[in-house]
């Protein structure tokens, strides 16, 4: 029993892809950069960068699923970020000691989320009660929220917070960076609320047709307003985690990140149209995106190269989409026309 | 007249004359002749680009890559020049280059999204990061402040100077010449040709277009290379404008949002949202207004981003919901009966 269910997942053809691609990648940088990439100490490091664009990516596709996308995870991160950077550096201002700094971090966490989660909020009711595409939504609103982040800080960077908080996001659990954990857990979360709860049947149906979903009885509205506040939550997270790895909160961190969990999600096997996603895809996603970027490092070719190659394996992806599509499409047209000959 | 009263294009002309009234109670300085020479000049550019993202949203499409490829272009003829010290090159070569470039890159994106049948937004976003990186990766990262010598030139004419109160200029920059033109020639075309309606036609309904004989294709291969002209031209000024060219110009790339809402906010609240090419203008300028003015009105500047952004949503909100909570009204009214 279990031996066949391993045997499916391999049945799955994206998921097959995307694994193949994963060990082409990294496979190919192993080989190029033997001494620096195989090395322990390499893979220490992506473990620390991998949980950013895990959330985003995480985030992006709960929103893509439903059909809409969400531009503003950055802004809700930074703000998030902020935010709670301001609880915490009180604590050290103060010279707050012992017990009581946790207090302090704990307030800055529950900050961060109510943050991401009012965010969130604001994006999944004007998405769902107005007549605005999500993509023009979110895009306005990732600029209140970059500007209030902007207001809050006035354009500088908010730095130290307790030493007990950063120790998160620079130490590991077992060989494993705390945060990585995190997202482990936030990955499993999602991938149980998306297979197996109500809840993440009626977001699958509201990304497929939205208008057959109302018909039969799911509140499109309330999916919509659920599936950007679990965004709105993932992007809190992602901020506190930048605030623990990197000790500054800036309302401008890392605007890039948009665009690469755009791409890490329909590299998943999002569909870009809403209505499907797999876990197992994505997760395979980043990790060969980290290979990418971290290779990338060591063979000296810089952030502008990066974002080229980026941009380049979006569109190839969705091209080869295309053909395969079209290719099935006119082989099954070749084979009722056989079928029509040797009838007739 | 009472039509007129009633269009989108008046209520937004008195939305702009309003703000204005009131802008100028706060700060008269805001309502001089210097102030509105300023205006034309920051709103000249972000109108020419707006111009061609209204025209690929007319036709149904999006595209995310437009103030990436007039970036792209005007710097990779900009920097062909300069680096070979051909200064004196002529400023007619120079705009056709730009828009060969943009019309080519344009194309790229219509094959993409005409052929291979690619979502608009996402793939646009990925040929706007293949480009920024393709330009600073293999072409140059380097500033160019010394233009040729006629893109100079046409940067320092002005028609006409006025001055504030306080004793600084303010010239009317010869680019709002272009930019009416460029307007008048795509309302003309949008609204008195048939290749016009054709793209409406397809904005509204592909299939229904496809089956009213409309070779649909084509019409958004049309759209595409005009868009890339529009693009090429917009590159060249901006750069001409801004008196240097910068591989990322900050006021283009990443602020595709301000066309974006402009081409939004002229639409109107019709059954069926469509661009309009003074609408669009009036967007333009109601943003560019506004957000230009915060600093006269005394209002601090990292308050911008979040009032613009509000405005933006604002509008956004207002001008879209209106023609869903219409059309709701007439299917209830209709049901009634």
């Amino acid at each position: 029993m279990k031996l066949d269910k391993s045997i499916r997942i391999f049945r799955d053809k994206d998921f097959v892809r995307m694994l193949v691609v994963t060990i082409l990648i990294f496979a190919a940088m192993s080989i190029l950069r033997p001494q620096l990439f195989l090395k322990s100490t390499n893979f220490t490091s992506m473990g620390y960068q991998i949980p950013e664009l895990g959330f985003y990516s995480l985030a992006m596709m709960m929103v893509m699923i439903t059909g809409g996308r969400d531009l503003s995870i950055v802004s809700i991160g930074n703000l998030s970020c902020i935010v709670a950077a301001y609880i915490m550096h009180a604590a050290v201002e103060k010279g707050v000691e012992g017990p009581a700094v946790w207090g302090y971090i704990i307030g800055g966490v529950i900050a961060a989320l109510l943050v991401g989660i009012v965010c969130g909020l604001v994006n999944g009711i004007v998405v769902a009660n107005f007549n605005v595409p999500a993509m023009l939504v979110t895009m306005a609103t990732s600029s209140i929220f970059m500007g209030i982040g902007i207001i809050l800080t006035e354009g500088k960077t908010v730095s130290k917070t307790p030493e007990e908080f950063t120790y998160f996001g620079n130490h590991a659990l077992l060989g494993i960076p705390y945060m990585l954990w995190l997202l482990v857990i936030a990955i499993i979360v999602t991938a149980i609320i998306l297979n197996r709860t109500k809840f993440g049947f009626e977001i699958r149906m509201v990304g497929s047709n939205a208008k057959a979903s109302h018909y039969t009885g799911i509140n499109v509205n309330k999916v919509l307003i659920k599936a950007y506040l679990y965004s709105g939550i993932m992007c809190a997270l992602c901020g506190l985690e930048i605030l623990a790895r990197t000790d500054t909160a800036k309302s401008d961190y890392a605007t890039t990140y948009t665009f690469q969990a755009i791409l890490c999600a329909v590299l998943g096997a999002t569909n870009p149209n809403g209505g499907f996603a797999k876990i197992s895809c994505m997760v395979l996603a980043l990790a060969s995106l980290q290979f990418l970027s971290s290779g990338f490092n060591m063979l000296r070719l810089g952030g502008y190269f990066k974002e080229f190659t980026w941009g380049l394996l979006l569109i190839v992806v969705l091209s080869l989409e295309f053909f395969s599509q079209e290719f099935k499409r006119r082989r099954s047209l070749r084979q009722i026309a056989q079928h029509h000959e040797k009838a007739a | 007249m009472k039509k007129l009263l009633k269009t989108n294009e008046m209520l937004l002309f008195l939305l702009i004359v309003a703000i204005a009234l009131v802008f100028g109670m706060i700060n008269p300085q805001i309502l001089t002749l210097a102030n509105f020479y300023s205006l034309i000049r920051s709103s000249a550019i972000p109108a020419i680009f707006a111009l061609s993202i209204m025209l690929v949203m007319c036709c149904g499409g999006f595209d995310m890559s437009f103030a990436m490829i007039g970036a792209f272009s005007s710097y990779v003829v900009m920097f062909y020049h300069t680096s070979n010290g051909q200064y004196e090159t002529s400023i007619f070569a120079i705009f056709a280059e730009a828009i060969v470039i943009a019309v080519v890159l344009e194309l790229f994106n219509w094959v993409l999204i005409d052929k291979l049948n690619l979502q608009p937004f996402i793939t646009t976003l990925g040929t706007q990061s293949l480009l920024k990186g393709f330009l600073l990766a293999f072409i140059s990262t380097q500033y160019i402040y010394t233009l040729p010598n006629q893109v100079a030139k046409l940067g320092t004419t002005y028609l006409h100077t006025a001055t504030y109160e306080d004793g600084i200029d303010a010239q009317l920059h010869v680019v709002v010449i272009f930019v009416v033109v460029m307007y008048v020639i795509m309302h003309l075309i949008l609204q008195h040709t048939n290749f016009g309606r054709q793209i409406y036609a397809v904005g509204g309904d592909v299939d229904a277009a496809r089956r009213a004989g409309i070779n649909v294709s084509r019409v958004r291969f049309l759209v595409f290379v005009i868009a890339g002209i529009i693009c090429g031209i917009g590159g060249v000024m901006h750069d001409a404008v801004a008196r240097c060219s910068l591989p990322l110009p900050s006021d283009l790339v990443g602020k595709e949002l301000n066309s974006i809402a402009a081409v939004v906010l002229g639409m109107g609240s019709q059954k069926k949202a469509r661009g309009s090419v003074l609408g669009t203008l009036l967007g333009v300028v109601l943003l560019q207004f506004i957000t230009g003015n915060l600093i006269m009105l005394g209002i601090p500047s990292y308050f911008q981003q979040a009032v613009s952004g509000l405005l933006i949503f604002a509008g956004l909100i207002v001008q879209m919901t209106g023609s869903g909570r219409k059309l709701v009204r007439k299917e209830r009214k209709t049901r009634e009966a």
